[in-house]
C-alpha cells in the first residue's frame, strides 16, 4: 500500500488544502455576505414585497453557514471537502484530480490528455480564456460588435487556436455573412459603442458596400 | 366534430398553406438552433407576415412555427451543452454528456423521435379534449397554480445530484435573482439600485446562457479538446429511436401526457416542463444512476414533454385567451391580427380553425422531426471540432443572442456576470439547475401565494387540486428514499428467510 494510502491520524491543516476546496470556501463565504446583505436590504421593504426575499436570504445564508462548518470539519477530517457531484468536465476539478493522482504517482489521466495539470495552470487558463471574452465585449463598448467581432475572431483564432489563416479568413467572413443576414432578416439589433461617429466614418464604403449585397441578394434566397 | 377535423385536414393540405406551414417550421427550426433565440423571437419575424393573410394559411405558418422550435433547440442543448431555448434546459443534463462519449448521434435521434411523438400526442389531445377542457382550466384558481410553482421547484432537491444543501442554495439563489424588479402584487422595485435595465428583472435567456454555456465554453478550451472526448461518432440516430421504441414507450407515453397537461397550466407550466420531466423521470425509473452522466432516459424524458406542451398551452389560449407563454403570447396576437377572437366560438362557429391548429401542430411535428433527423448526422459533426476553434464563434452567437433579450447593454454585463458565477459553481460542485429552477418560478410563486392567500385565507391547503399536488410532491421528494427502503426492507426480508431455510435444512 502506499503511503498516501495510509490512514492518517492527525487532523489537516488549512495550508494542506487543495486550490479547488479554497475556491469553494471563498464562493461559499461570498455567498453567505450576499445572502447576509440580501436580508438586510429586504428588512426595509414593505411587507408584501419583503417576505419572499427576505425570508429566502435567511435560509439561504443559514444552509450557507452550516456547509461552511460542515465543510471545514470533513477538511479536517479527511483533506477534501465533499464538493458533491463536481461536473465531469470541471477544468480544476481535473487538475486537482491530477495533482492527486501526480502525488501518488500514478499518470492520472494519460499521455492523452492536453488539459492543465495543476489547479493553479487551470485557473490562469481560465482567467485568460474569461480575459478574452472580457476584452471582446469591451471591443463592442468601444468600436461595435460589427468591428470588435472580426478583430476578436481573427486575434483569437491565429493566436490562441493556431489556426491557419485560411481557416480563420472564412471563418469571419461567414460569421459575418450570418450576422448581416441576420440583422436584415430577423431584424437583430447590436449593442450601441463609443466611438460610433469614428468607426461609422471609416467603414462607411465597406458597409455601403456589404448593406447593397445584402439587399441584393437576400430576396433571392429561399 | 369527426367530419369538420377532415374538412380541417385538407384545408391544411392544401399545397398553397402547406407552403406556409413549411416556411413557419423552417423558421422554427432556425431560431430553435441558434442558442438563446427561442418561440418569442420565432413569432416576431413571422407576425409581420400575417397582415392579410387568408386565416387558415395564417394558422399554419405560426402553429408551424411554435410547433419545431422545441425540436431544433435539441442541437445545441446536446451538442454544444446550451439550452437553445427555455424549453430544452433539461435535456442538456443528459444530453451533453452523451454528446461527450461520442454518442451524439443516439442522443439526437432518440430526442427527435420523442419531440414528435411528443408533439403528435399534444396535437391529438388539443384535438379531442378542446370541447371538455373548459371545466378543467377553471378548477385552477391561484391556489392551484401556486402549488404547481411549488411541485417545480421541489424538483431542486432531485436535480442536485448528492448535493441537496448546495442545491437548495443554489435554488434560493434563483429565487433571489429572480425577483429582481418590480415585485408582484405591492408597489416595491426590489434590488434594482435605480437601474432602469433591472426595472424589469433579468431575462431567462441571459440567465441560461451565462449559467450553462459560458462555464462550459471556458472549460472546454482550458481542457484543449473538442466536445466529444473520442475521435469519431460511435452510434447513430437509428440507436437513438431503437432506445425508445425497444425500452421506454412507456416513459414517451406517459411524459408526452405530462407535457400536454402541464402545458394546459397557465405561466406556470411552460418553462419548467422539461425540468419537471426530466426530475419525474429521474425519480421514478429503476438504476438511476447514471442519470446526468450520459442515461439516454435523461434526453427521452425532457424531450417528449417539451413538445407535448405546446399543444396543451393552445387549450387555455384558444378557450380564454389566456397564453400559457411568451410563444402563445404572441401567436394570440397573430390570431387577433387574423380576425380570429379566442374564446367559446373556438369550439362551436370557428371549430374548423381550432381543428386546423391541431392539424398544423402535427404536420409541422413530422416535417420539423425529419429535417432535423435528416440533418443530424451532419450536424453531430459538430461535436468533433476541437473548442478553441468552436468557440470563439460560439461566443459570437450567444453575445449577439443575448443582447437581444432586452436590446440593452445590461443584457451583456448579466451574461458574463452571471457567467462567472456559473463557471464557480460548476468548480465547486453547486449544481446550476436548481438555480435556474429558483429563477424561473420565483415570482409566478409569489404572486399565487399572495393572491391565494387574499382569496381564501389560509383555507387554500384544503382545496381538493392543492391536496392532491401536496401529496405528489411528497411523492416526488421522498419517492426515491421509500423505494431505497422498501427494497432494503424486501432484501432483508429475502435474507432472514433465506437463514431461516438454512437454519432448518
Amino acid at each position: 500500500m502506499s503511503e498516501a494510502m495510509t490512514v492518517r491520524t492527525e487532523r489537516y491543516k488549512l495550508s494542506e488544502m487543495l486550490l479547488q476546496d479554497r475556491i469553494r470556501f471563498g464562493f461559499s463565504i461570498v455567498l453567505l455576505l450576499l445572502f447576509i446583505y440580501t436580508a438586510y436590504e429586504a428588512s426595509s421593504f414593505i411587507r408584501l414585497a419583503r417576505y419572499l426575499p427576505f425570508n429566502a436570504s435567511i435560509v439561504a445564508g443559514s444552509m450557507m453557514a452550516f456547509s461552511i462548518v460542515t465543510d471545514i470539519s470533513t477538511f479536517r477530517r479527511t483533506g477534501r471537502v465533499a464538493v458533491g457531484d463536481v461536473s465531469d468536465t470541471s477544468s480544476v476539478a481535473i487538475a486537482a484530480e491530477e495533482e492527486i493522482a501526480a502525488s501518488e504517482g500514478s499518470d492520472g489521466a494519460g499521455s492523452a490528455y492536453r488539459g492543465p495539470r495543476t489547479q493553479r495552470e487551470a485557473m490562469m487558463r481560465s482567467l485568460a480564456v474569461l480575459g478574452w471574452i472580457v476584452g471582446y465585449l469591451v471591443g463592442i463598448a468601444t468600436i461595435g460588435l460589427m468591428v470588435a467581432t472580426p478583430l476578436y475572431l481573427i486575434l483569437y483564432l491565429r493566436r490562441e487556436a493556431n489556426a491557419s489563416w485560411r481557416l480563420t479568413i472564412i471563418g469571419t467572413l461567414a460569421i459575418l455573412l450570418l450576422l448581416t443576414v441576420m440583422r436584415e432578416a430577423v431584424n437583430l439589433q447590436w449593442p450601441p459603442y463609443l466611438l460610433r461617429d469614428m468607426v461609422d466614418s471609416a467603414f462607411a464604403p465597406l458597409y455601403r458596400l456589404g448593406n447593397t449585397f445584402i439587399r441584393t441578394v437576400l430576396p433571392f434566397l429561399p | 366534430m369527426f367530419e369538420v377535423g377532415y374538412e380541417a385536414m385538407l384545408i391544411v393540405l392544401d399545397p398553397g398553406r402547406l407552403i406556409w406551414l413549411v416556411f413557419g417550421a423552417t423558421i422554427g427550426l432556425i431560431v430553435g438552433v441558434l442558442p438563446g433565440l427561442g418561440g418569442t423571437v420565432g413569432m416576431a419575424i413571422l407576425l409581420p407576415f400575417v397582415f392579410g393573410m387568408d386565416p387558415f394559411s395564417g394558422i399554419a405558418m405560426l402553429v408551424g412555427m411554435a410547433a419545431v422550435v422545441h425540436t431544433g433547440d435539441t442541437f445545441p442543448s446536446v451538442l454544444l451543452g446550451i439550452p437553445g431555448s427555455s424549453g430544452s434546459q433539461a435535456t442538456i443534463m443528459d444530453g451533453y454528456p452523451l454528446a461527450q462519449k461520442g454518442e451524439a448521434g443516439r442522443a439526437l435521434g432518440a430526442a427527435f423521435f420523442v419531440s414528435m411523438v411528443g408533439g403528435l400526442i399534444g396535437a391529438i389531445t388539443l384535438f379531442s379534449i378542446v370541447a371538455i377542457a373548459r371545466p378543467l382550466i377553471l378548477a385552477l384558481g391561484p391556489a392551484e397554480l401556486f402549488m404547481f410553482a411549488v411541485l417545480g421547484l421541489s424538483m431542486v432537491g432531485v436535480l442536485a445530484r448528492g448535493a441537496s444543501s448546495a442545491g437548495f442554495v443554489s435554488g434560493l439563489l434563483g429565487m433571489l435573482i429572480g425577483i429582481i424588479g418590480l415585485a408582484p402584487m405591492a408597489s416595491q422595485f426590489r434590488f434594482d439600485y435605480g437601474s432602469l435595465y433591472l426595472f424589469d428583472g433579468v431575462p431567462i435567456a441571459v440567465v441560461a446562457l451565462g449559467l450553462f454555456a459560458l462555464p462550459e465554453m471556458v472549460d472546454l478550451v482550458v481542457a484543449d479538446r473538442a466536445i466529444s472526448q473520442t475521435t469519431e461518432l460511435k452510434s447513430d440516430r437509428m440507436r437513438g429511436i431503437k432506445d425508445v421504441l425497444k425500452n421506454n414507450k412507456g416513459l414517451v407515453l406517459r411524459n408526452s401526457m405530462l407535457g400536454t397537461g402541464l402545458g394546459m397550466v397557465p405561466g406556470v407550466g411552460g418553462s419548467v416542463v422539461d425540468w419537471l420531466a426530466y426530475g419525474i423521470t429521474k425519480q421514478t425509473v429503476k438504476d438511476n444512476e447514471n442519470f446526468g452522466k450520459g442515461d439516454i432516459r435523461g434526453v427521452i424524458g425532457p424531450e417528449s414533454a417539451n413538445n407535448a406542451k405546446e399543444g396543451g398551452a393552445l387549450i387555455p389560449t384558444l378557450l380564454f385567451g389566456i397564453p400559457g407563454s411568451g410563444t402563445t403570447a404572441m401567436l394570440l396576437g397573430g390570431l387577433l391580427l387574423l380576425g380570429i377572437t379566442p374564446g367559446p366560438s373556438m369550439v362551436s362557429t370557428n371549430l374548423d380553425k381550432t381543428l386546423a391548429i391541431a392539424w398544423s401542430l402535427a404536420i409541422a411535428n413530422v416535417i420539423g422531426t425529419m429535417a432535423c433527423l435528416g440533418l443530424s448526422k451532419q450536424v453531430a459533426r459538430l461535436s468533433l471540432i476541437p473548442a478553441k476553434i468552436l468557440t470563439p464563434f460560439l461566443l459570437v452567437i450567444m453575445t449577439v443572442a443575448a443582447y437581444q433579450a432586452t436590446r440593452n447593454w445590461g443584457d451583456l454585463i448579466a451574461f458574463i456576470i452571471i457567467g462567472i458565477i456559473g463557471w464557480f459553481m460548476k468548480q465547486v460542485g453547486f449544481p446550476r439547475p436548481p438555480m435556474l429552477i429558483g429563477f424561473v418560478l420565483a415570482v409566478s410563486a409569489e404572486r399565487y401565494l399572495h393572491l391565494s392567500m387574499s382569496f381564501y385565507g389560509t383555507s387554500w391547503f384544503t382545496r381538493p387540486i392543492v391536496m392532491i399536488l401536496f401529496v405528489s410532491i411528497v411523492l416526488i421528494l421522498f419517492g426515491a428514499s421509500i423505494r431505497d427502503f422498501r427494497t432494503r426492507a424486501m432484501q432483508r426480508r429475502s435474507e432472514s428467510n433465506l437463514r431461516k431455510s438454512e437454519g432448518k435444512a
